[in-house]
């Protein structure tokens, strides 16, 4: 009688395990600053685009390596757990305040970000900021931030990243702009703002 | 002890039953929800067979199983409506893309599900005054050659 009991146990966890496993959570998605709420109020145009780790795994099955660019973006994208693109477009100057940048900035702007590069345009008033998430020195993660007076863009990339594959991921939606880093140009630390402030002393 | 074999048969048939609900929240759950939460009907495109057919020989297998309604009179809270969306959609299916455009006052979500070698999207753009939903399966290596083309 047991061993029928434990037939029917094992064929019941049998059943019920693609069950579990379908369930089990995947990467959730870090919470979104409050401000954005305000910012996609106010945005004539929001795009969201999200690949969670389920996607990205998927896509690098796909990536049939026959471009060293390929076989780039496979190796990359298959150790990250996300990315999450955020596009906020603006009818006019002035939808969006500098308080609510500001308040976008501090949100990620804890100890485990650090700043790598701080661009400010005082001319165009644009402004481009980089983060890192730091794990026992390793980059576990990045942050673009790229602020003009009618678009917000916000890029944020979960999972371990070496700088010099970014390039990589141009192919993929609203990161365009990381192409230029596979041409070899690596990211600088730098505040023209402080550049400026120190000039003038 | 014999009475505990109908209820561990019982336990051993609720993964089944488990199985067949999921199966009623794909694209068929969601329109059925739709209409019976926003008190729409769905209208089906006719002939969708022979689309079907001609999008399936055409891609060279690459895109099968398009499936089209629309609902008209339709209007809703878009946020609510992603939300019940993903709920009914269930595990597997995620939500890639959503896209606000003020000014046509429109909404476009993206939902995909990776399938082994395949791709279901369910597309659903909410206009003033209309829904349209779109689901369809594509294989994926083809998407990624198809990409390739426009690089």
């Amino acid at each position: 009688m047991k061993s029928r009991i434990a037939f029917v146990l094992i064929l019941f966890a049998a059943q019920a395990a693609p069950l579990v496993a379908q369930s089990a959570p995947g990467p959730s998605l870090p919470p979104s600053p409050p401000v954005e709420k305000e910012l996609a109020a106010h945005a004539s145009d929001v795009t969201e685009v999200t690949l969670d780790k389920n996607m990205l795994a998927f896509a690098s099955k796909f990536m049939n390596g026959k471009h060293d660019r390929d076989a780039e973006a496979q190796q990359l994208i298959q150790g990250l757990d996300g990315i999450y693109v955020r596009d906020y477009e603006f009818q006019k100057e002035g939808d969006y305040t500098p308080e609510q940048v500001e308040q976008l900035r501090q949100y990620f702007e804890t100890s485990a970000w650090t700043p790598v590069v701080r661009d400010r345009e005082k001319n165009s008033r644009e402004s481009t900021d980089v983060m890192v998430k730091l794990v026992n020195g390793e980059s576990h993660g990045m942050l673009i931030l790229s602020i003009e007076p009618k678009e917000i863009s916000l890029v944020l990339i979960l999972g371990p990243i070496r700088m010099d594959q970014l390039g990589a991921l141009k192919g993929l939606g609203g990161m365009g702009a990381l192409g230029n880093l596979a041409n070899g140009d690596q990211p600088k630390i730098k505040d023209k703002a402080k550049d400026k402030r120190e000039g003038d002393q | 002890m014999k009475r505990l074999i109908p209820i561990l048969y019982t336990a051993l048939l609720c993964p089944g039953m488990a199985f067949a609900a999921r199966a009623d929240l794909g694209f068929n759950g969601v329109v059925s929800s739709i209409e019976g939460q926003y008190h729409v009907r769905a209208t089906h495109v006719p002939m969708m067979g022979f689309v079907n057919f001609m999008a399936f020989t055409c891609s060279g297998g690459g895109v099968r199983g398009m499936k089209v309604v629309e609902f008209d009179n339709f209007s809703a809270d878009a946020d609510a409506l992603h939300r019940m969306v993903q709920e009914k959609l269930g595990e597997g299916w995620s939500p890639v893309v959503r896209e606000h455009d003020r000014k046509q006052n429109e909404e476009t979500f993206i939902f995909m599900h990776p399938d082994g070698k395949r791709l279901s999207l369910l597309v659903l753009d909410l206009e003033k005054n209309e829904l349209d939903m779109v689901k369809l399966s594509i294989k994926a290596s083809h998407w990624h050659d198809g990409i390739g083309l426009f690089k």
